[in-house]
């Protein structure tokens, strides 16, 4: 990843956010951490090295299921999620939503401490 | 075509991780494919050869940092695959048992262990008054828990990671002492390639795990601690006056007086005479014609034939049974660290506890062959 700053909060998220750029259809590795990175705003660059393993992992815990082409000539790994990886995705975006919310309340009186005008 | 350092990290990567030759086929696809789409990128967006390169495997990491990664995964994998307890029978231990005996290295020692597994219920049980350790109750506790059934199905695991599950599935600590880690013993990248039972008693994976790489384990203050082989060796002392008595100072004795009646009564006068002549001078004799005549009708002793004929033994015949039936490459005399001396009527060796609970094991096989043999003796004339 990029930052540095920000970087733990990223790992306890890579998983939604890698599932959630698979819920856009099935990718390739370097398919998905280009999309990753557009989708971000180039803010999160999941290294090669780092993302191939968490891919694998979320195959093993059946998120996601991969399939090789060798269509193209080329032989290529293909990922999408499983209905359960949907399910735990959507589960998951939920929650984050809310915690989000949580801590967007609580930050907003350290960013912005002065009431607002009536 | 792919550039030297990077095959050069996915050789190392792949080694690290001792796939099967299809993942690691894949494997290598895989992330071979990655870094050709993103040098090609980088080659397109205007960049020289040579950075294109360096971009595209910096992007992997380094070997250790990469296979670090994929470790884990496989951990978390086989973690969910591992072992589940399962409860059974002592029988069913000991079939079981015997089962993986079949792939033991010393394949002279261990049906020895499962004979004896199959004729002392429960096992724990078999350690006995002879015990030399004060026997507390945690570690007994930890040997029963240790005698519990589990299910393994281990590949491709790291030996530490399987050791520890073995612990965490039937609750007890499992400590690897600082000597062995010292020593580099279990490695991270040691890994156990396949294990797979559908049940078997933990002490059996340990030792299965232990054996084949020189290690061992022992059990003190209701912990398991991981040893190198030799470490394990604890002192014991067998009070063995009982079973090295020779029959001739046994005179005194109902059951052997039973035995002088009646052996001439069986008809058989070369195997009947040679049961009561251990004490003239035919030692020889008597222990070859002695041993078919009292394995008859003997079931508990019949596993180990003459060696269940309690009568005719010196200590240090006793000895020499013990270090020539259980595990036999253990001891000095073949290489191995245990020793075994004779002191007085007493039996004094230093043993593996894994070696110690054989022994014992095998002494009370010896006393209940005798038992049998004796009771049999002095019901004999009577009945005739």
């Amino acid at each position: 990843m990029k930052s540095s700053s920000n970087s733990d909060w990223m790992k306890g998220s890579l998983d939604l956010m890698v599932l959630s750029v698979l819920a856009g259809g099935s990718k390739y590795g370097y398919l998905l951490q280009q999309e990753l990175q557009q989708a971000s705003g180039g803010l999160v660059e999941l290294q090669a090295g780092t993302m191939y393993p968490l891919l694998h992992r979320l195959e093993s815990e059946e998120w996601i299921r991969s399939r090789w082409d060798e269509t193209t000539g080329r032989r290529r790994k293909w990922y999408e999620l499983t209905d359960a990886g949907r399910n735990r995705l959507t589960q998951q975006a939920r929650e984050w939503q809310s915690y989000a919310d949580c801590i967007r309340a609580l930050l907003a009186r350290v960013i912005d401490p002065v009431p607002r005008p009536a | 075509m792919t550039e030297p350092d990077f095959e050069e990290l996915l050789r190392v990567v792949t080694q690290r991780l001792r796939l099967k030759e299809k993942e690691r086929r894949e494997l290598l696809d895989e992330l071979r494919d990655h870094y050709e789409a993103r040098k090609d990128a980088l080659l397109a967006e205007g960049l020289s050869p040579e950075d294109a390169v360096r971009i595209a495997l910096s992007d992997f990491g380094d070997a250790v940092e990469l296979s670090g990664n994929f470790n884990q995964v496989t951990r978390l994998q086989h973690r969910r695959l591992l072992m589940r307890i399962t409860t059974g029978t002592t029988i069913a231990a000991a079939a079981l048992l015997l089962a993986v005996a079949a792939f033991l290295p010393q394949s002279h020692n261990a049906p020895l262990t499962a004979i004896v597994q199959a004729q002392t219920t429960p096992p724990v049980a078999a350690k006995s008054a002879d015990a030399s350790d004060p026997g507390t109750d945690g570690n007994a506790e930890v040997e029963r828990r240790l005698e519990r059934l589990i299910e393994v199905r281990l590949e491709n695991v790291p030996l530490q990671d399987a050791v520890k599950y073995v612990g965490a599935t039937v609750e007890v600590d499992i400590l690897v002492s600082k000597s062995v880690i010292d020593n580099g013993w279990i490695p991270d990248e040691d890994v156990v390639l396949k294990l797979e039972y559908r049940e078997i008693p933990a002490r059996a994976v340990l030792e299965l795990l232990l054996e084949e790489r020189d290690l061992s384990f022992t059990i003190r203050d209701g912990v398991v601690r991981i040893v190198g082989a030799g470490q394990s060796n604890e002192l014991a002392v067998y009070p063995v006056q009982d079973l090295a008595l020779r029959v001739d100072a046994q005179h005194q004795d109902g059951g052997v007086a039973a035995l002088r009646d009646r052996a001439p009564k069986q008809g058989n006068l070369r195997g009947g005479s040679a049961g009561t002549m251990a004490g003239s001078g035919m030692a020889g004799a008597s222990g070859m014609a002695g041993a078919p005549g009292m394995g008859t009708g003997s079931a508990p002793g019949a596993s180990l034939a003459g060696t269940a004929n309690p009568l005719p033994l010196s200590t240090h015949s006793l000895a020499e049974l013990i270090t020539q039936t259980v595990a036999s490459e253990t001891w000095s005399t073949n290489g191995g660290s245990g020793t075994i001396m004779e002191y007085n009527g007493l039996l004094v060796v230093n043993q593996q506890p894994k070696v110690q609970a054989q022994i014992r094991k095998l002494l009370q096989m010896l006393r209940a062959a005798k038992a049998v043999e004796l009771q049999k003796l002095q019901g004999g004339p009577s009945s005739a």
